[in-house]
């Protein structure tokens, strides 16, 4: 028998509850629709955010890249003493990178080298959202898309679109329980997808055996590099102030600034590099400014890889290079609008 | 031997080098042995580190095998001589006779396909014979990241730039995931 609510002596069948609410949603004026949409998507992202705070994990993942595919192996583990990982290459050559807290080591057995990262400035940018995620709503659109499954769960399909062209778009696959990222694509103008991360499976254990998380390469007999980058600026009143970038996106604000060495391929000839951190809190954009040398001469111009684009040009006898995640267009902007702090003035932001 | 050319020797060997130098530093080794030496330990180490290296080898391996070259008779083999004789009609015959039997081929390989009932029949292997197959590792050259760029060339201080930039990279990477992955991950595609 079908339940019948009883009203002033009339019933109301769960049929007529169905046409009202079908009537209502139909003259409901489009945009409520819209923000329902993108208030849960918020809610989901910010959900995810959270998730990964001390999430403890093993994995195997595939990244692609253009036509470049990477199959890897992670293991991570959270705790007290900070976060710890394990990722291990399953492609090529068996690469593997240990994580401890702040330090990260990765070791290569094709040029039996350990790169040993010390850099303090992982602190300024992690790799989860910025939270919450109505920081980055002025520059950003959320919505559902609707559910699919990836390794084998269930998840939601939460689009982030961008307001302007100035950056890319992103589509994520977010566990439906546990609200881990399963899969994550970064889109670009006419919708094509540059670059794309999933998870093929994924294991949540009560607890992972420290065993796992040693590196199975010991290193013994490698050339190894500490790059040990301290910051320019912050708390050093006598630091050189950095180069003026003219002209940003909207949003993109100066993370980070600091002096390094270009990694282990220019071991046997280091040069200080100024790398200056851009990021409107999605996207980033590094700025790499050093003096020009005769070698320098051909490397002008744009590259991309995947998602990534670059552009070099050289101005007041500096190569600057600037490589990000946003379009080619924004890349050459903002390297052309790169200038010293003499000729550089005040910074102009992007008139959207 | 110049550290110069013990560092070219190993970026040879990382496939970092161009065609050019490669050919340049081939035709050195040539000459010297001190050279030559140094560039065959380099791939043994490497074949080492790739695991590989067969679980043993005679220390005597190569020059075992450069004496078999040497004994191993050169072996002629006589130019075909043209069939000029066969006439047409014999031709024809012959085609006929080639089609006839391909057809009977495929017709027997159906019929044997499609009356097979049970699981396809297995090579067995006698007991106490046991099959070596030798399969040759030749690891791939190993390939740097493919950029697509206005340039003919892209210089690695490119790579070295996107590896810094990685590091700091923000939001969308997996949840808690180092993004040092894009350093390991993307140096080994052939």
């Amino acid at each position: 028998m079908r339940p019948a609510l009883r009203t002033s002596g009339h019933s109301v069948s769960p049929l007529d509850i169905v046409v009202l609410w079908l009537a209502i949603m139909a003259v409901m004026p489009l945009p409520l629709w819209a923000a329902d949409a993108s208030s849960q998507a918020r809610s989901i992202l910010n959900q995810m955010a959270k998730a990964a705070e001390g999430l403890e994990y093993e994995g195997t993942f595939v990244s692609i890249r253009g036509s470049d595919v990477a199959t890897l192996r992670v293991i991570h583990k959270g705790g007290a003493d900070g976060e710890r990982e394990r990722l291990t290459a399953l492609n090529g050559l068996p690469k593997e990178v240990i994580r401890k807290g702040q330090e990260v080591t990765c070791i290569s057995p094709g040029d039996r080298s350990v790169v040993v990262d010390r850099s303090p400035s992982h602190q300024l940018l992690g790799t989860t959202l910025p939270q919450p995620i109505e920081k980055i709503s002025e520059f950003y659109s959320f919505n559902v898309l609707g559910g699919d499954r990836v390794a084998g769960r269930p998840t939601w399909v939460v689009e982030i679109k961008p307001k302007d062209a100035d950056r890319y778009g992103y589509r994520l696959w977010v566990d439906t329980s546990s609200h881990l990222l399963l899969k994550s694509t970064v889109i670009d103008t006419n919708n094509e997808i540059l670059e794309q991360i999933l998870f093929t499976a994924i294991e949540v254990p009560k607890e992972i055996p420290e065993s796992l998380l040693r590196p199975s390469i010991s290193g013994k007999g490698y050339t190894w590099y500490i790059n040990e980058a301290q910051p320019v600026g912050g708390s050093d009143p006598n630091a050189k102030a950095p180069w003026q970038v003219r002209w940003l996106p909207r949003g993109f604000t100066m993370q980070d600034h600091q002096v390094n060495k270009v990694n282990k391929m220019n071991a046997n000839n280091p040069k200080p590099v100024s790398h200056l951190l851009l990021s409107d809190g999605l996207a980033t954009v590094s700025v790499f400014i050093e003096k020009l040398e005769k070698e320098h001469e051909s490397f002008t111009g744009l590259s991309s890889l995947g998602a990534v684009n670059t552009f070099s040009t050289t101005a007041h006898d500096h190569l600057i290079t600037v490589v990000g995640e946003v379009p080619k267009a924004t890349v050459q902007q903002i390297a052309v609008s790169v200038a010293p702090p003499s000729v550089g003035g005040e910074p102009l932001q992007s008139d959207h | 031997m110049s550290d110069s050319r013990v560092e070219q020797l190993s970026a040879m060997v990382d496939g970092h080098l161009s065609e050019k130098e490669c050919h340049h530093l081939m035709d050195e080794s040539l000459m010297d042995p001190k050279l030559r030496d140094r560039w065959m330990r380099y791939h043994l180490i490497g074949d080492a580190m790739r695991e590989g290296l067969p679980k043993r080898i005679s220390p005597e391996f190569a020059k075992r095998v450069a004496l078999a070259l040497e004994k191993e008779p050169a072996i002629f083999v006589p130019r075909r001589q043209p069939i000029f004789w066969v006439k047409p009609a014999v031709k024809f015959a012959w085609g006929w006779a080639l089609a006839a039997s391909v057809m009977a081929a495929v017709v027997l390989a159906l019929h044997q396909k499609m009356s097979a009932t049970g699981p396809t029949p297995t090579k067995t292997i006698e007991p106490g014979v046991q099959q070596h197959v030798e399969l040759q590792f030749a690891p791939l050259p190993i390939a740097t990241v493919r950029w697509n760029s206005e340039r003919s060339k892209t210089p690695p201080r490119l790579h070295g730039y996107l590896v810094n930039h990685n590091q700091f990279k923000a939001g969308m990477d997996m949840q808690g995931v180092s993004p040092h992955f894009r350093f390991i991950g993307y140096e080994t595609s052939p």
